[in-house]
């Protein structure tokens, strides 16, 4: 019994082997060299993680992607559930047609999808033009160039990813529990807050950690949208190694993104356990 | 009957696009009553369900609340109780909480509330269980559960959608008879829905059959069975043979029936003209087979087909010349001690009899 378990899982390993060697030999290694390069250079040691208590400008990268990160996916998952909420609970059409509407905009490059939001937010856009011509405003508004626009353009992107595990989620709730509740005495409201809110809690915990995860990524929507005035830490990294070139600072902060975002993957992965949103039968 | 009904329910109608799932239907539910929806899925009984709890508005018709007009109420204004197919608890709330649920939403005051939750689950017999998760429940836990938080905060009616298919066989019978006591010891009028004709016979005062979105008939379980008034009726509660003939002649309530070659006797109470075309049902029980046969009003010499042993009966299929196959089914034990239907062989000439009062006509082909 032990044997064969043993053989199998030989067997296993030995069929895992080549796809283990690739990523072993193409992605780890590589991505471990440069991480390495974190306490390498330019002197061995910790003197570039020094930098994250020492250096103003690093922390102040540094809180500005924290800032733009968290007011992003809080304008996000809100907005995401919103549209999976009518989504879950729409007519069959509306449902085809939402979701579309939803996942359309994930095959437009974000290079396109930035310079759209500059022809509509810069000094003479389409807003501002608007509003003027109104009378709202006497001067254009600062819509971009500044960290404004860069959330505006992050919240677009990140909706449908907001979306999906919500999706996900809702669709798991059995709709007949907010019937029931509706029918012992709740309003409309109360059964969705009892009810509904809180049965769907892993899916917005699942959409908040993912949002969250990929705007620390972000690149090209704060280079354009940020006009150089709004750094994140990306684009900080782009610079130290392409332009200066300081490998073990640009290095050291890579680090620092790769351990948060397994932190946060590894809370993440308790949020897709089926057993927190399936109702008992 | 007497009194303002508990609920009535006046020519109850839904469409879904041209799909009509509800045609017409009209019931009056007494107080204490249990009135049980049957029919096959898709005959409408679980909309009619639906609309009586507020969760989809009819297109025509009223519903009447002991003589208040609740079409246009929410289902939250309504205050029905109602089991779910599945049970429907909330996963996220204990076994004290979601029977809780309705007292809550009604407002009434914590200490109440307790000593009532405390009340309704001694009721269901899970005292103890006040603090699990419904996940931590057997089926036959959760199911009580579910009945213990529809009754909790004392309803006007409760509604109960195929509470017990997900339960095995004892378990079920069980809580039939839970049920029973419940619908007795409340004086809550109770509307169930199956597709199951043993559990509404057993369990019902009265029986609503559904076919196609309609209402098929209504009546006691034994009115159903006795005096079907279709076709579908004979055929859907228990077993039935069907003959088409015509009507030979009428003494009195005897009517003689033409059926292939065969005379056949039968009652109608209904004045019936001769050469009307009828539908004779007989229900295989009520024919007799071999000796106890030849003293019948109705015999019939067959060829036995088939013989089913089912334990406590017998079920014998044979074939008339004229009628076709005809189904009976016989005590597999007779009061003797011999071995009451088990004696006829297949392929061997039998003798089928039956009264007159055996046979049920019907007004159909």
């Amino acid at each position: 019994m032990g044997e064969t378990k043993s053989a199998a899982a030989r067997t296993g390993l030995l069929l895992a082997a080549p796809a283990l060697l690739l990523l072993l030999l193409f992605y780890l290694f590589p991505v471990g060299r440069v991480l390495s390069l974190s306490v390498l250079e330019p002197t061995p040691g910790l003197g570039n993680y020094e930098m994250l208590f020492t250096s103003s400008g690093i922390q102040a990268v540094l809180s500005a992607t924290a800032r733009i990160c968290l007011i992003t996916t809080a304008i996000a998952v809100p907005l995401g559930y919103l549209m999976a909420y009518v989504i879950t609970i729409g007519s069959r059409s509306m449902r085809t047609f939402m979701l579309y509407g939803v996942l359309l905009p994930l095959w437009v490059s974000a290079l396109v999808r930035s310079f759209v939001w500059v022809t509509l937010l810069q000094r003479r856009g389409l807003v501002n033009q608007f509003l003027q011509s109104l009378g709202v405003i006497d001067q254009p508004l600062p819509l971009i160039w500044n960290e404004f626009g860069v959330i505006v353009g992050m919240v677009h992107y990140m909706i449908p990813y907001a979306v999906l595990p919500l999706l996900a989620s809702m669709a798991a709730i059995d709709i007949r529990l907010v019937e029931a509740a509706r029918g012992m005495g709740a309003s409309r409201g109360r059964a969705f807050r009892e009810v509904f809110l809180p049965l769907s809690m892993p899916g917005i915990a699942a959409s908040a950690i993912l949002v969250l995860i990929l705007t620390f990524g972000f690149y090209t929507t704060p280079a354009i949208l940020g006009g150089g005035r709004t750094m994140m830490i990306a684009q900080y990294i782009t610079t130290q190694i392409l332009v200066l070139p300081r490998w073990g600072v640009g290095a050291m902060l890579a680090t620092v993104l790769v351990v948060v975002t397994i932190a946060l993957l590894l809370l993440l992965s308790r949020f897709f356990d089926p057993s927190h949103s399936r109702t008992e039968r | 009957m007497n009194g303002t009904p508990a609920l009535s329910a006046r020519n109850l109608t839904k469409r879904y696009g041209p799909v009509v799932a509800v045609d017409d239907f009209s019931a009056d539910i007494q107080p204490g009553e249990f009135l049980t929806l049957l029919g096959p899925s898709g005959s409408g009984k679980s909309t009619v369900l639906s609309m009586i709890a507020g969760f989809s508005a009819p297109d025509a018709g009223r519903l009447h609340l002991r003589g208040q007009d609740i079409t246009a109420w929410g289902p939250e204004k309504r205050a029905f109780g109602m089991v779910y197919q599945g049970y429907a608890l909330f996963p996220h709330m204990t076994v004290a909480q979601n029977v809780a649920f309705g007292l809550r939403m009604r407002g009434r005051p914590k200490a109440q509330i307790a000593e009532r939750v405390r009340t309704v689950l001694a009721r269901v017999r899970l005292d103890g269980f006040e603090d699990r998760l419904p996940r931590q429940l057997s089926g036959g836990q959760q199911q009580r559960v579910a009945l213990a938080r529809a009754i909790a905060f004392e309803p006007n009616l409760l509604l109960l959608d195929e509470p017990l298919s997900a339960l095995d066989r004892q378990l079920r019978s069980e809580v039939q008879r839970e049920l029973r006591e419940l619908n007795r010891d409340l004086g809550l009028t109770f509307i169930f829905v199956t597709h199951d004709q043993d559990e509404a016979m057993s369990l019902s005062d009265r029986v609503a059959v559904m076919n196609n979105g309609r209402l098929a008939q209504i009546g006691t379980p034994a009115d159903l069975y006795e005096r079907p008034a279709n076709r579908f009726i004979a055929g859907f509660l228990g077993q039935s043979n069907f003959f088409s003939g015509d009507v030979e002649e009428q003494r009195g309530d005897e009517v003689a029936v033409r059926v292939g070659g065969l005379r056949l006797l039968a009652i109608s109470p209904e004045r019936l003209q001769a050469g009307t075309e009828v539908t004779l049902t007989l229900r295989p029980e009520r024919i007799a087979v071999g000796d106890a046969a030849r003293s019948c009003a109705n015999v019939v010499e067959g060829m036995l087909r088939s013989r089913t042993y089912l334990g406590s009966s017998i079920a014998i299929e044979a074939e008339v010349e004229g009628i076709g196959l005809l189904l009976s089914t016989a005590a597999a034990w007779a009061p003797d001690g011999g071995g009451g239907a088990t004696a006829f062989g297949e392929g061997q000439p039998v003798a089928l009899g039956w009264s007159a009062h055996a046979a049920t006509l019907l007004s159909e082909r």
